[in-house]
């Protein structure tokens, strides 16, 4: 076949139609290994119950009186009078259709507590991890285009700094410099309305940044510094193209793959950095609510709040997975 | 310029050239100062002209292309003067340059494996490459299918494939094709062919060779390999630790070489037609450009060095009308180099005596099958291969046609899925089930050398511990170690004080000569040879062979070698077995097999191996 009649076959296979197969097939493999750990995990979830010391009644029962009729009550809401594996699959029945119980802090339904929060919560994740991942990627991707300058050692220095600093020291120094000090952004409090909240978010999700921006930053640069190096990025050069394509078709999608593996670990060390940036910065959000139910023994909250972050970095992981997936052709497509 | 006027008088200058390089240095920032890696290079290209550069490992080829296309790795800089058309490229900032690459240099790096972006497919790395941006997306890709088949690639389902889902000459073609989108007039190919299979080589030189001259374009080829040089070049430069020694056109080169290591380098170049009394080697190994500078980059190695030659570095001048050498004795030594090659020319090889020996490792029906049961690969098929005492026989291939497979079957690191092994009379069909007793009676039968010497030394220790240890493994009561130390170096032609070096400090060849006093310790009667000396240069090439050759006759042990090389083969084997797809397609005395091949893989393989004629690329697509 020659050049004349390639034309026939221009339009042959659909550009994305190589590797769809595969890539299901390797979801649902994913999905399936996700519920089995679901399971696990919301087992263990279910044992707090039973592993707090004291009777799983008076842990229910909180504050309130002891009655033959509070008992009762709590005695057949949470199937007490049950076998062990029976009372836990009525839970687990309930958990799926997000019934967790009540509060015994506030007496509302644990989902109710949850709603009102997890919005607060969540702005602050997704705030804190798009500083993160843009000033992480952005400087990083900086220090090594400029390798051994200031800038570069001046960026590696911060890292260092950054990697080791706890979130509640550099939140309490931010609040201390620009909260107390210059008045610049508000102390506490989460705001109403989207400005407002960005606003009020943005000293707690800097604090909540720091350590997996510092992270983002390493690998960024290490893996820039490797692709930059690289044959390619010097043959793309030979044939003129432009700086700008080398940097971003050529470097930065090499340098990226790494990278967002690397992503998922960062959602969950977030979600984990989020309850000491809420306390740090009295923000009602989950983690906020944790450490509150966590005082007050508040069982049926606790147990929510852990299915809930437990559930979230299981799905962060697996969504960074199949994004690596994506990203690489050559896994993608299977190297042959 | 006084140090360019005899190449500004050198005629073929006179008209414009399309590139000309002059008094080019690069220097190398480090903690202790500026170290020189190139200096004193002068080039000259002239419009539709093909120009070779040929040079062994590490004497700056690569990075003088670099230079000439601004693309110098950070650290590196270089000074002197570089004009592309009356342009000066030199110090031009990095917009300029962008007109200057691709639209009229191009360059193709080494390595096909690493040179594309693993995560574009063929369609985006030409199409972005291509002149015009503003076309449609389709117009572009009707282009690229176009470019693609200028190539020699004519299956246009290639242009949606991603770069490793080629084979690495398929890789290579879509690299030239890149490299030529925005039609430069002037190519710069660095070492293209080297990291390729051999009939995959001379695929890709002959390509090369077809556009050149299809496009009228100017070319300049890098390579160690005179004789590709000789076979694509008009005019060839050689360059030997960060000099050039000798600028002469081709077939002038050819015919008398004007300078001492141009031509050892010829001498030791093994020739593919006939089998030589000895090739006649450089001794040493290739130094540093700053072992050598205020003095002739040659005169460690030179056997007609004089105290004149220590006396600053000789520029290179015009010794006869369009030669010129940097030899400052080349008129009073021209005769003895003449001498030389005649000499080698006509030495004979006398065959040892061919009466028939005890076999000492036979393979009979060996299959071997990798992979599960849904994806079989079959490596080895039924292959059958003796060697018997005293004999060296050859095993020759491409790479993936089961060569190595079959070695490390052979001496237990692969089990065999059928067939079977003998060694020194022991059976061993499964090694697993083997006692002690012949294990070792098979260890001092056979010993493995490696084709990479450095990832089989331990680099924490020092030879001498190694040698010892492979001493007392094999015969534990030996008591004078140092002695036996001492008695292997000696045997590979190395100083005993190497005996306290580590294998760092060492050069290539010195390696391979330590991992083959390693397995001599054991005095085995069979040594397997796994492509010893492809990693090594070219001249350092000779010295192994001659020295593996001197020591069969010493110690009387069978060779079982392993390579791709058929100049090799020829040089150390008397008979030798093809494997193709990891079977044996033909087998016989070495004289027989090279002289009238009779499978058409081994005809393929006899017309892949470099010759210096022109004709050598012809008759490929
Ligand atoms: N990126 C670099 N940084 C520092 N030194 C380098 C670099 N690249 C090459 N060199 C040095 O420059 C010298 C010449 O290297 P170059 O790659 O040009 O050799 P070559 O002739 O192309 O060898 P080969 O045949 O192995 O490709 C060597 O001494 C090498 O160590
Ligand atoms: S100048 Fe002297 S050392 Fe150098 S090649 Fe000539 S004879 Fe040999
Ligand atoms: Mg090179």
């Amino acid at each position: 076949m020659g050049a004349g009649d390639g034309s026939a076959v221009v339009w042959a296979r659909p550009r994305w139609a190589i590797g769809g197969a595969s890539i299901r097939a390797y979801v649902a493999r994913r999905l399936v290994v996700l519920a089995v750990l679901l399971v696990a995990v919301s087992f263990a979830v279910f044992c707090l119950l039973y592993l707090a010391p004291g009777n799983p009644i008076d842990m229910l029962l909180g504050q309130r009186p002891r009655t033959p009729a509070t008992v009762s009550a709590l005695t057949r809401q949470y199937n007490l009078d049950k076998p062990f594996f029976e009372q836990y699959w009525l839970w687990a029945w309930r958990a799926l259709h997000l019934d967790f119980g009540t509060s015994i802090q506030t007496s509302l339904p644990v989902a109710t507590e949850i709603k009102a929060r997890l919005p607060t919560s969540l702005f602050l994740g997704c705030y804190a991890f798009g500083l993160a991942t843009m000033t992480g990627i952005g400087l990083g991707v900086q220090a090594a285009v400029r390798r051994g300058t200031l800038v570069d050692r001046f960026v590696v220095s911060a890292v260092v700094i950054g990697l080791s600093t706890p979130v509640f020291v550099s939140g309490v120094g931010l609040l201390y410099v620009f909260a107390i000090q210059l008045h610049w952004l508000p102390a506490f409090g989460k705001g109403n309305g989207f400005f407002d909240e960005l606003w009020h978010l943005t000293l707690p999700a800097i604090a909540l940044a720091v350590p997996s921006t510092a992270y983002i930053l390493k690998h960024a640069r290490a893996a820039m510094l490797g692709v930059l190096e690289q044959d390619y990025i010097v043959f793309a050069r030979a044939r003129g193209l432009s700086p700008w394509r080398i940097l971003f078709s050529y470097a930065l999608r090499n340098a990226l793959i790494p990278v967002v593996t690397m992503c998922g670990l960062v959602l969950s060390s977030l979600i984990v950095g989020a309850v000491l940036t809420e306390m740090t910065f009295s923000v009602q959000g989950i983690g906020h609510l944790l450490v509150q139910s966590a005082l007050a023994k508040d069982i049926a909250v606790i147990q929510c709040v852990s299915l809930l972050v437990a559930v979230s970095v299981m799905a962060t992981n697996l969504l960074a997975d199949v994004l690596y997936l994506l990203v690489d052709p050559r896994i993608r497509l299977g190297r042959r | 310029m006084s140090a360019s006027a005899a190449v500004t008088a050198n005629p073929q200058t006179m008209t414009s050239p399309l590139l000309s390089v002059k008094r080019l240095r690069i220097e190398r920032r480090t903690a202790e100062g500026l170290q020189t890696l190139v200096s004193g290079v002068e080039l000259t290209v002239q419009p539709g002209e093909t120009i070779g550069i040929v040079g062994e490992s590490g004497s700056g080829k690569s990075i003088t292309t670099r230079a000439i296309t601004g693309l110098l790795p950070p650290g590196l800089t270089a000074t002197g003067e570089i004009r592309y058309a009356g342009r000066s490229l030199l110090g031009l900032r990095e917009r300029d340059w962008r007109t200057v690459r691709g639209t009229e240099l191009g360059l193709i790096l080494q390595d096909p494996f690493t040179m594309l972006n693993p995560i574009m497919r063929c369609e985006r790395i030409l199409g972005e490459s291509l002149r015009n941006g503003g076309t449609s997306w389709f117009a572009r890709r009707e282009e690229a299918i176009r470019r693609l088949a200028e190539v020699g690639i004519h299956d246009a389902s290639v242009i949606d494939r991603y770069p490793f889902q080629l084979s690495g000459g398929m890789r290579q073609r879509v690299a030239i094709a890149a490299a030529l989108a925005r039609d430069p007039s002037l190519l710069i190919a660095d070492e293209p062919s080297t990291a390729l299979d051999v009939t995959t080589q001379r695929e890709i030189l002959a390509l090369l060779r077809r556009i050149q001259v299809a496009r009228g374009m100017s070319l300049i080829l890098i390579t160690h390999d005179l004789r590709v040089a000789f076979a694509m070049c008009d005019r060839i430069y050689v360059m030997y630790a960060g000099s050039l020694v000798e600028v002469a056109p081709a077939d002038k080169l050819d015919a008398e070489p004007l300078h001492p290591y141009s031509n050892a380098l010829l001498l030791s170049e093994p020739p593919v037609d006939r089998r030589v009394a000895e090739l006649v080697a450089i001794p040493g190994s290739v130094p540093s450009p700053g072992e050598v500078a205020n003095k002739c980059v040659f005169v460690p190695r030179c056997q007609w060095a004089q105290s004149a030659c220590h006396q600053g570095s000789p520029l290179l001048r015009e010794v006869m009308p369009g030669r010129l050498s940097a030899c400052i004795r080349v008129d009073e030594i021209r005769g003895q180099m003449t001498a030389l090659r005649r000499q080698s020319a006509e030495a004979v090889f006398r065959p040892a005596d061919t009466t028939p020996r005890n076999q000492i490792l036979q393979a009979h029906g060996i299959q071997k099958v990798f992979g599960g049961q849904r994806h079989p690969v079959v490596a080895l098929d039924n292959v059958f291969l003796e060697v018997r005492e005293g004999e060296s026989v050859g095993l020759v291939g491409e790479s993936g046609s089961g060569k190595t497979t079959l070695s490390r079957v052979l001496v237990g690191l692969e089990h065999a899925t059928a067939g079977n092994v003998t060694v020194g009379g022991v059976n061993v069909a499964d090694w697993r089930k083997l006692n002690r007793k012949d294990l070792a009676t098979i260890r001092r039968t056979v010993q493995v050398v490696f084709q990479d010497p450095y990832s089989t030394l331990n680099p924490m220790r020092s030879i001498g511990w190694t040698l010892a240890e492979a001493i007392t493994t094999h015969k534990p009561d030996t008591r004078q170690v140092d002695r036996e130390v001492e008695g292997l170096l000696e045997a590979v032609g190395l100083p005993t004080s190497y005996a306290q070096r580590r294998p760092a400090a060492l050069s290539g060849g010195m390696r391979q000569r330590v991992a083959i006093a390693r397995a001599l310790a054991a005095r085995p009667r069979v040594l397997i040879c796994d492509e010893p000396v492809s990693a090594l240069d070219v001249s350092v090439q000779a010295q192994i062979l001659n020295l593996l050759n001197r020591l069969r006759a010493e110690r009387e042990i069978a060779y079982l070698f392993i390579t791709h090389d058929l100049s090799i083969v020829r040089q150390v084997t008397e008979r030798i077995y093809v494997m193709h797809r990891g079977r044996v397609v033909e087998s016989g005395t070495t004289d027989d097999v090279l002289n009238h091949p009779q499978d058409p893989y081994t005809v393929r393989l006899l017309a892949s191996a470099p010759t210096a004629e022109r004709d050598w690329l012809d008759g490929t697509r």
